[in-house]
């Protein structure tokens, strides 16, 4: 079978209950929104290729339950996936407080060098609003996390999240590809020494998943 | 124990224990634990207004406070599971089916029906049913040695991935059934890297509530649990469904 794109980028969207997950997933992947959903049992995923940069990137988008935190399931998806989004509800205070938690949950499960950002959602209601931008600015400086407030319903943002976390992976894959076939270059030895002190972590991590 | 029972044991006023107090840590404090309660209420009350958004009976306040009251006494009552996603889906056709017995029961009726019927025990009937449901379903919802706090949040595990029973399950019945009644579905699978928890962990904790529509559910449901309580023959289910879908593959 031929291959229709040039990069398969996996992403895990975690948060708590009710921020909005599936919506986000749901408005990037179908471009539409429903006031009703229901409750993700388990882990559920969804595909979309986009172009970035003139290159195919197919985007496997993986949805967890927001139950599910420090549970069982999710911990494998953590340890495959390259990129996470980070989701709280703006008007949930409880929401944004865990982001930490599960910013710890990320250290303690996934690779190392997983691209993370942190999406505040739900932006539309602003009247319900009990966490301003200011503080999801402030926590993601802290992190050093990229951060954008989000409304699925108003499909705001949305595209740039993906779109951001996809092309910050896609750079740091190239760098890898670059320090692994280096071109002669000064420096590019000094690369290659770094690349092959990691390698052992990030290929016994992935055995892990099996 | 009955529900009235449970419910006295675990609805204890702080305000009337005598040298308690609001900010006290302790694992025997009333208020502590009536914090807790409140946060598990909040859990349960997340996933109960998003239960079948499509039906009117669902949207009705009293009917979705009955839903969390269900679930709360069940949870605290059964504290190495908990509260988990999926409960609130097993709670609503059984409130239901309750519900439209009562609605379409005939106007005469003998006495002892109309006590079976009593509306003031629809809540009653409920959770004693949902109850029986979870004694088969329950291992598909613990997570190992895992067991949530009182607030019904699960603690963050040190040990590295410890597949739990339901994984444990689904792995069996693809090695011990479908691997043998149909090799080709199974090797699809394998070669797409579908593995039996994407689906299988919705299929099972649901009872395949979200696999059929929902006017079928009560006759599949109907079927399921004529075997007892145990529920011991779904995983025919599981692998009948896989095979159902093998024309889908091709």
């Amino acid at each position: 079978m031929a291959k229709t794109y040039d990069y398969l980028l996996k992403l895990l969207l975690i948060g708590d209950s009710g921020v909005g997950k599936t919506s986000i997933l749901f408005r990037f992947s179908e471009d539409a929104f429903n006031i009703s959903f229901i409750s993700t049992i388990g882990i559920d995923f969804k595909i979309r290729t986009i172009d970035l940069d003139g290159k195919k990137v197919k985007l496997q988008i993986w949805d967890t339950a927001g139950q599910e935190r420090f549970r069982t399931i999710t911990t494998a998806y953590y340890r495959g996936s390259m990129g996470i989004m980070l989701v709280y509800d703006v008007t949930n205070e409880k929401s944004f407080e865990n982001i930490k938690n599960w910013i710890r949950n990320i250290e303690e499960n996934a690779s190392a060098d997983v691209e993370k950002m942190i999406l505040g959602n739900k932006c539309d209601l602003d009247s319900k609003r009990q966490v301003s931008k200011e503080r999801g600015e402030q926590l993601a400086i802290e992190y050093q996390i990229k951060f954008v407030e989000t409304s699925a319903k108003d499909s705001l943002n949305v595209e740039y999240a993906f779109f951001t976390l996809a092309r910050d992976i896609k750079a740091k894959m190239e760098k890898k590809q670059e320090a692994s076939n280096p071109t002669p270059r000064s420096g590019a030895h000094q690369l290659r020494a770094n690349e092959q002190q990691r390698k052992p972590t990030s290929w016994l991590s992935r055995c892990n998943l099996l | 124990m009955f529900y009235d029972d449970i419910k006295m044991k675990l609805s204890m006023d702080p305000r009337a224990v005598i040298g308690d107090d609001p900010l006290s840590q302790s694992d025997e404090s009333v208020w502590k634990q009536h914090f807790c309660d409140n946060e598990l209420k909040a859990v349960i009350t997340q996933d109960v207004v998003r239960t079948f958004p499509d039906e009117l009976y669902f949207r009705d306040k009293d009917v979705q406070d009955t839903m969390v009251r269900v679930l709360f006494f069940w949870a605290r009552s059964h504290s190495h599971v908990g509260y988990r996603q999926g409960m609130h889906e097993i709670v609503a056709p059984i409130l239901f089916e309750l519900f439209q017995d009562r609605r379409f029961a005939p106007k005469e009726l003998s006495q002892i029906l109309k006590y079976v019927l009593d509306d003031d025990y629809l809540e009653h009937d409920s959770y004693m049913l949902f109850n029986a449901v979870m004694r088969g379903l329950e291992r598909f919802y613990t997570t190992g040695e895992i067991v949530p706090t009182p607030s019904g949040r699960l603690p963050t595990s040190k040990t590295v991935h410890n597949p739990n029973e339901v994984i444990r399950y689904l792995d069996q019945v693809k090695e011990e059934f479908l691997v043998p009644l149909d090799h080709e579905v199974a090797s699809h699978l394998a070669s797409c890297n579908i593995t039996m928890e994407l689906f299988g962990i919705r299929w099972l904790r649901l009872l395949f509530g979200r696999e059929f529509t929902r006017g079928e559910i009560p006759h599949l449901w109907g079927f399921i649990f004529a075997d007892g309580p145990s529920l011991p023959h779904i995983h025919f289910i599981i692998v009948a469904m896989l095979i159902s879908l093998r024309n889908i593959c091709e």
